[in-house]
C-alpha cells in the first residue's frame, strides 16, 4: 500500500527532475517573446513520445504540445455615486501561461493517454509509455473494433490564424486604459453602475504529430469579455451606500468569443453601442409590465436567442459519439438516436431549414486550420432542406457511419471535430462553428414581428435543454435582459414579467413548426459553449443564425 | 507526482528570489495528479494518466499589485511570470488596503488522505471497470461511466511568513446504464476522498436495477406533487443553495437571503426553512473533509448555515469584516456541507404517500430567477408515481421550476443522511478551465426527503 510518504517522496522525485529538465535547459524553447511553435525542439520532443509508445507496442500513436497564454483584464465590483468611486481604478490584469504535453496510443483496440506539464525529452518518452500502459490495462478486456478514417499526410505544416493584432504584443497599460474608457463612458452615460465588465485573450499554440508522419503545428487565438451598462433607478433609494440605485442592467452585444485579435476591444463601436443599448432600454421600458396570459402563441426570436435553439438542439444532438450512446454518463444522449437509419432520410425540420458546420469561419471561435487529430476539416451539411445528411465526427467515429455514408456512395472521412482544451485532456469530439442558412427575404426581428397578428417577440433569452437535446425551454437569462414581448397585430404592446414566462420546446415540432427566417442582413453570431467527456471540457464554437419565426409555441408561467 | 511540502517551499523561495524591485512576493502552488478509466457502450473508450501543477504569484508593493500564473517550473518560465506580475503592479492594478495577509492562522486538521485512493492502480481499474460492464452486457444492456482516483497539493506562502499546505485524495465512480433501444435509463454515482468508502459493484448493481424498473415510462400530468427525494436529488438542490451563502450581496438586496422588507439587510436571524433543516460545515468532520483553508489562505471555520430552520451565518470576505466588524477576518464557504435529517426510511415515506413521485435525481439544474432562487431541471434516471404507499409505475420524466427554499419549507419526511456525489464546479475561472484535473470531490451529506407540492410544469421525452 503506498503510504503518503511515498507518494510525495515519488512526487518529489519528478519534481527534482523537473527543475533541470536536461535536453532543454537553456535553449531558446522557453522564450517568452512570441515564438512559432515549430521550433526543431518541439518537434524532437512530440518525436520522442511517439516513438515510446510505438516501441512500446502502439499501432497508432499521436502527440501534442501546447503552450497557451492567457490575460483577463476586469474591473472590480460595481460602483456609481452614492458608492466610492474608487472602484473605478479598481482594475486588475492577470497573465497566465501553461504548457502541456500528452500523448495518446493505441494498442490492440484500446486507447491510453497520458499527460503532463513538463516539456523535456524524458517526459515525453515516459508519457509514450505510460499510454501504452493505459491502453493495455484494458486489452484484456472485450476487444473493440477501432478504425481511424485515412487522412492525408501533413509535412512539416505551419498556421497562424489571421488577425491584426496579436493580443500579447499589446502593453498591459493600453488593455487597461481601453477597459477605463469603456468604464467612464457608461458611467458618464448612465450615470449608474457598471458591473465588472472584462476583456479575455487567449493565444494558443499547438504542435500535433502523430505515428503516421504527420507533423503540424499552429497559431490559434480566442479574444471575448462581457460588458454590462447600468441602467438609473427612476427613483432613488432610501440606502444609496448599501444598495444601487438602478433597475436593471444591459449587455452588450458587442464580444462573443472570437477568433480575433487585440483589434476585436480596439476597434469596437463601443459608445455607439453603450448609447444604443441604453435608448433601446428606455424605449422598452416605456412599454407596460403584463402579465403572461398562458397559451400557444406565434413567436418570434432574435438571432440571438434562435442561435443558442440551433446550438442546443440540432448542434448538440449531431454530435456522434453523444447519438450513440458513449457520453450518456456525462454530457447526455441525443434525440437522433439512429444515425445510420435516420442518415439521408429523417425529416428534422422544416423545408427552410439548411444548416451547416465548419471550422473555417473568419473570427470563428473553433476556427483551425487542423484538428486536433492533424484533420483539416472541410465545411459540411448538416441539414439539408429539412432532412438530417451528416453528423459532426472524428477519425475514429466517421467509421461508425460507414454503412450509412455507403448508401449515399460517400467514403468515411472526418469532418476535424477532434478537440481538447490543451494537450492535458484527451482529443474528444467537440462541436464546430454552427451556421443556419437565412431566409431568401430581406427581413429582420422586427419585419417578423409585423406578421405576427397575435404572438410573443422574445430577445436575448437563455435555452435550457434536457440531457437528450429534445424537450426544452426558453427562459430569462439574469443580467442579460432578456425580453419577452406581447404582439398583437404587429406591433409590440407590452412587456411580460420576464421570470413569469418559459417558451416550451420540443426540438422535431420547433424546427418543423418554423415559418420564416431572416434575411442576409439580419445574421448574427452567438458564443456557443459546450462541456463533454469525463474529466469534462470545455469549448468554445460560433453559432451564426438569424432571427426566427415560429408558429403556435405553448408558453407558460414556469413559477405557477 | 505531486508537490511534497518542501518542493513547494524550495520553489516558493526560487520565484521570490527572481522578484525584482520594492514590494512583496505571494506564492500559491497547486499540483494534482489524475488517474482515470472512462467507458461506453460496454466498451472502454480511454484510460488516462494526467499531471498539472500551476503555480500562482503576486507581487505586490502597497495597494498596487500584480498577479501571473504559470505551469513552467524551469527557471524561465517562473521568471516570465514574475515579471508579467510586476509589470501587472506597475500598471494601474490595485487591490483594496485590507486585501493584506490576515495575520496569525491556525488551520483546521481534516481527513482528507487515503491511502487506498492512490493505492488504486491503472490495472486494479481496468479489471474493475470490466467488472462493472460485465452484468450490464449480460443483461443486453449498455453501461457508460467513469472512474477516477486522484491526489491534490495546495499550498501557499504569504510575504509575512504565513504558509498553509495539504495534501488530500479524490475518487469518483459514476454509472448510466440503457437500455439499447433507448426505453429505460437508471444511474449511481459516489465520490470521497477515500476509494475505500465507495462501493463500485454496487453502484453497477444499482444502476441498472434503476434501467429496469424505469423501463417503458407512462406519461402522467405536468403539477404539483408530493415527492420522495432520493439523497442524491436532495444534494443536486442543495448544490445551489451553497453558492447563495453571500452576506454583502444579501445585504445588496441582491438573492433569496435579502430581507425585501427592509433595504440594507440580510435575512440573519429570520426563518427561511422547515425547524427540522439545519446544515452547516466544520472542516474537522471527518466524512466532510477539504483542505483547511481557501485560494486567499484564509482557514474554513466550523460554520452553521442554517439552524433549526433560522438564517445564523453568511459567508463574507476580508473586505467585509474590515468594514463591518474592524476585523480582518473573514468566514469563508467551503461549500462542503452536512445537512441534519430524520429517522424516516425511504420507504416508509413511500409507505405513507397516497399519490406522489420518487426522484432519483435532478440534471441540468439552472438558477433562472437568483432573487427566488428559482431553478429549472429535469428529473434523469428513475422517476417512478407511487399510488397509495406503493410504486405503482416508472413515469416519464418532468421539467421543473422550483426553489429549493420552497422544499425546505414544505417539509413532510426526513430521512437518515448519506454522502452524495458531488464534484466540484468546473469554475469558468480564468486559466481554470483548460485544466480538467482540477476538479476534486466536495463533500455533501444530507437526507432523502418527503417534501409537499413540488412543481412539475412540463413533460420531458427525454430516457
Amino acid at each position: 500500500m503506498w503510504s503518503r510518504r511515498n507518494f510525495l517522496r515519488a512526487g518529489a522525485a519528478v519534481t527534482a527532475g523537473v527543475l533541470l529538465p536536461a535536453p532543454v535547459r537553456g535553449s531558446a524553447l522557453f522564450s517568452t517573446t512570441a515564438r512559432r511553435l515549430d521550433d526543431s525542439e518541439i518537434k524532437e520532443l512530440a518525436l520522442r513520445g511517439i516513438d515510446a509508445a510505438r516501441a512500446a507496442g502502439a499501432s497508432y500513436a499521436d502527440a501534442r504540445l501546447t503552450r497557451i497564454r492567457r490575460r483577463i483584464a476586469r474591473s472590480l465590483g460595481l460602483w456609481g455615486p452614492g458608492l466610492t468611486g474608487t472602484a473605478v481604478t479598481q482594475r486588475v490584469i492577470t497573465e497566465h501561461e501553461a504548457v502541456a504535453i500528452g500523448v495518446r496510443a493505441l494498442r490492440d483496440g484500446s486507447w491510453g493517454f497520458a499527460a503532463s506539464t513538463v516539456w523535456s525529452g524524458d517526459e515525453a518518452v515516459r508519457l509514450g509509455r505510460e499510454a501504452v500502459a493505459q491502453a493495455t490495462t484494458n486489452t484484456t478486456g472485450t476487444p473493440r473494433v477501432v478504425e481511424l478514417a485515412t487522412v492525408p499526410i501533413i509535412r512539416d505544416g505551419h498556421w497562424t490564424m489571421p488577425v491584426e493584432i496579436d493580443p500579447f504584443t499589446v502593453p498591459q497599460d493600453e488593455i487597461l486604459d481601453v477597459l477605463a474608457s469603456f468604464a467612464f463612458f457608461s458611467l458618464k452615460q448612465s450615470r449608474v453602475v457598471l458591473s465588472g465588465p472584462h476583456l479575455a485573450m487567449a493565444k494558443r499554440e499547438t504542435a500535433f504529430a502523430s505515428s503516421e508522419g504527420s507533423y503540424a503545428t499552429q497559431v490559434l487565438f480566442g479574444t471575448g469579455g462581457s460588458f454590462t451598462t447600468g441602467l438609473p433607478a427612476y427613483e432613488s433609494t432610501p440606502f444609496p451606500d448599501r444598495t444601487y440605485n438602478i433597475r436593471g442592467f444591459a449587455p452588450l452585444e458587442t464580444f462573443p468569443l472570437a477568433g480575433r485579435g487585440w483589434e476585436y476591444f480596439a476597434k469596437a463601436p463601443l459608445q455607439e453601442e453603450i448609447e444604443r443599448v441604453i435608448a433601446e432600454a428606455d424605449e422598452e421600458d416605456r412599454l407596460p409590465l403584463k402579465p403572461l396570459e398562458v397559451g400557444r402563441y406565434d413567436t418570434v426570436f432574435d438571432a440571438v436567442t434562435t442561435g443558442r435553439l440551433l446550438d442546443g438542439t440540432i448542434g448538440v444532438a449531431t454530435e456522434l459519439d453523444r447519438a450513440l450512446g458513449y457520453e450518456a454518463n456525462a454530457g447526455g444522449t441525443s434525440y437522433l438516436d439512429s444515425p445510420l437509419a435516420m442518415l439521408g432520410n429523417h425529416q428534422v425540420g422544416s423545408p427552410l431549414l439548411t444548416v451547416t458546420a465548419d471550422r473555417s469561419m473568419p473570427g470563428g471561435a473553433a476556427t483551425v486550420k487542423w484538428d486536433e487529430e492533424g484533420v483539416e476539416p472541410e465545411d459540411f451539411i448538416l441539414v439539408k432542406d429539412g432532412v438530417l445528411v451528416d453528423f459532426q465526427t472524428t477519425r475514429e467515429s466517421a467509421g461508425w457511419l460507414a454503412e450509412a455514408y455507403a448508401r449515399a456512395g460517400r467514403t468515411p472521412r472526418s469532418h476535424g471535430c477532434a478537440g481538447a482544451t490543451s494537450a492535458l485532456g484527451a482529443q474528444q469530439l467537440q462541436r464546430p462553428n454552427l451556421r443556419l442558412a437565412s431566409g431568401t427575404e430581406r427581413v429582420g426581428f422586427e419585419a417578423l414581428a409585423a406578421d405576427v397578428k397575435d404572438g410573443i417577440a422574445v430577445r436575448r433569452a437563455a435555452v435550457d435543454m434536457d440531457f437528450n437535446a429534445l424537450n426544452g425551454m426558453v427562459v430569462q437569462q439574469e443580467g442579460f435582459r432578456t425580453m419577452f414581448f406581447e404582439i398583437k397585430r404587429g406591433k409590440k404592446v407590452a412587456r411580460l414579467q420576464p421570470n413569469a414566462v418559459a417558451v416550451l420546446v420540443r426540438a422535431p415540432e420547433l424546427w418543423k413548426s418554423v415559418a420564416a427566417l431572416g434575411g442576409q442582413d439580419s445574421l448574427q453570431r452567438a458564443e456557443g459553449r459546450s462541456v463533454k467527456g469525463e474529466p469534462p471540457q470545455t469549448s468554445y464554437h460560433t453559432v451564426e443564425a438569424p432571427p426566427m419565426l415560429v408558429q403556435q409555441l405553448a408558453v407558460i408561467d414556469p413559477a405557477r | 507526482m505531486i508537490l511534497s511540502r518542501e518542493a513547494c517551499q524550495a520553489l516558493a523561495d526560487r520565484v521570490r528570489r527572481m522578484a525584482r524591485g520594492p514590494g512583496t512576493t505571494r506564492v500559491a502552488i497547486s499540483s494534482v495528479w489524475l488517474g482515470d478509466v472512462r467507458w461506453g457502450r460496454n466498451r472502454t473508450m480511454m484510460a488516462g494518466d494526467a499531471r498539472d501543477v500551476i503555480v500562482r504569484i503576486m507581487r505586490r508593493h502597497r495597494a498596487a499589485a500584480g498577479r501571473a500564473e504559470t505551469s513552467r517550473l524551469d527557471d524561465a518560465g517562473l521568471e516570465a511570470a514574475v515579471r508579467w506580475a510586476e509589470e501587472a503592479m506597475r500598471a494601474k492594478s490595485t487591490v483594496h488596503l485590507w486585501d493584506l495577509p490576515p495575520g496569525t492562522r491556525t488551520f483546521a486538521k481534516p481527513t482528507i488522505w487515503s491511502g487506498a485512493t492512490i493505492g488504486l492502480t491503472s490495472a486494479a481499474r481496468g479489471d474493475l471497470v470490466r467488472s462493472l460492464i460485465q452484468p450490464a452486457e449480460a443483461a443486453g444492456l449498455f453501461s457508460a461511466g467513469y472512474l477516477a482516483v486522484g491526489a491534490f497539493t495546495e499550498a501557499f506562502f504569504d510575504p509575512d511568513g504565513q504558509q498553509g499546505y495539504c495534501a488530500r485524495t479524490t475518487a469518483q465512480c459514476s454509472i448510466s446504464v440503457r437500455d439499447p433501444s433507448g426505453r429505460g435509463s437508471g444511474w449511481a454515482g459516489g465520490s470521497a476522498h477515500d476509494w475505500a468508502a465507495l462501493d463500485p459493484v454496487a453502484l453497477a448493481r444499482r444502476a441498472q436495477e434503476k434501467c429496469r424498473a424505469s423501463r417503458e415510462p407512462v406519461a402522467v400530468e405536468p403539477g404539483r406533487y408530493t415527492v420522495v427525494l432520493e439523497p442524491q436529488a436532495v444534494g443536486d438542490l442543495m448544490d445551489l443553495v451553497t453558492n447563495y451563502l453571500g452576506r454583502p450581496p444579501a445585504e445588496r438586496g441582491d438573492g433569496p437571503f435579502a430581507d425585501r422588507q427592509r433595504p440594507g439587510f440580510s435575512k440573519l436571524g429570520l426563518k427561511v426553512a422547515d425547524e427540522r433543516v439545519s446544515f452547516g460545515h466544520d472542516p474537522e468532520d471527518p466524512e466532510l473533509g477539504v483542505c483547511p483553508f481557501n485560494a486567499a489562505g484564509e482557514p474554513y471555520r466550523a460554520v452553521r448555515w442554517v439552524e433549526r430552520g433560522v438564517l445564523t451565518a453568511l459567508t463574507y470576505d476580508r473586505a467585509y469584516a474590515v468594514e463591518e466588524f474592524n476585523e480582518n477576518i473573514p468566514l469563508p464557504n467551503s461549500r462542503a456541507l452536512r445537512m441534519q435529517g430524520g429517522e424516516t426510511t425511504i420507504e416508509e415515506m413511500i409507505r405513507t404517500t397516497r399519490r406522489g413521485l420518487l426522484v432519483t435525481r435532478f440534471s441540468g439544474l439552472r438558477v433562472t430567477d437568483h432573487n427566488a432562487l428559482l431553478a429549472s431541471g429535469v428529473t434523469r434516471d428513475g422517476l417512478w408515481l407511487i399510488e397509495n404507499g406503493k410504486i405503482s409505475k416508472a413515469v416519464k420524466n418532468f421539467g421543473f421550476s422550483e426553489s429549493p427554499l420552497f422544499v425546505l419549507n414544505s417539509l413532510e419526511q426526513l430521512g437518515p443522511p448519506v454522502p452524495v456525489f458531488r464534484l466540484d464546479q468546473a469554475e469558468e475561472q480564468f486559466g481554470q478551465h483548460d485544466r480538467p484535473a482540477f476538479r476534486a470531490h466536495v463533500p455533501m451529506i444530507v437526507p432523502p426527503l418527503k417534501a409537499r407540492d413540488f412543481n412539475f410544469n412540463r413533460l420531458v421525452d427525454a430516457v
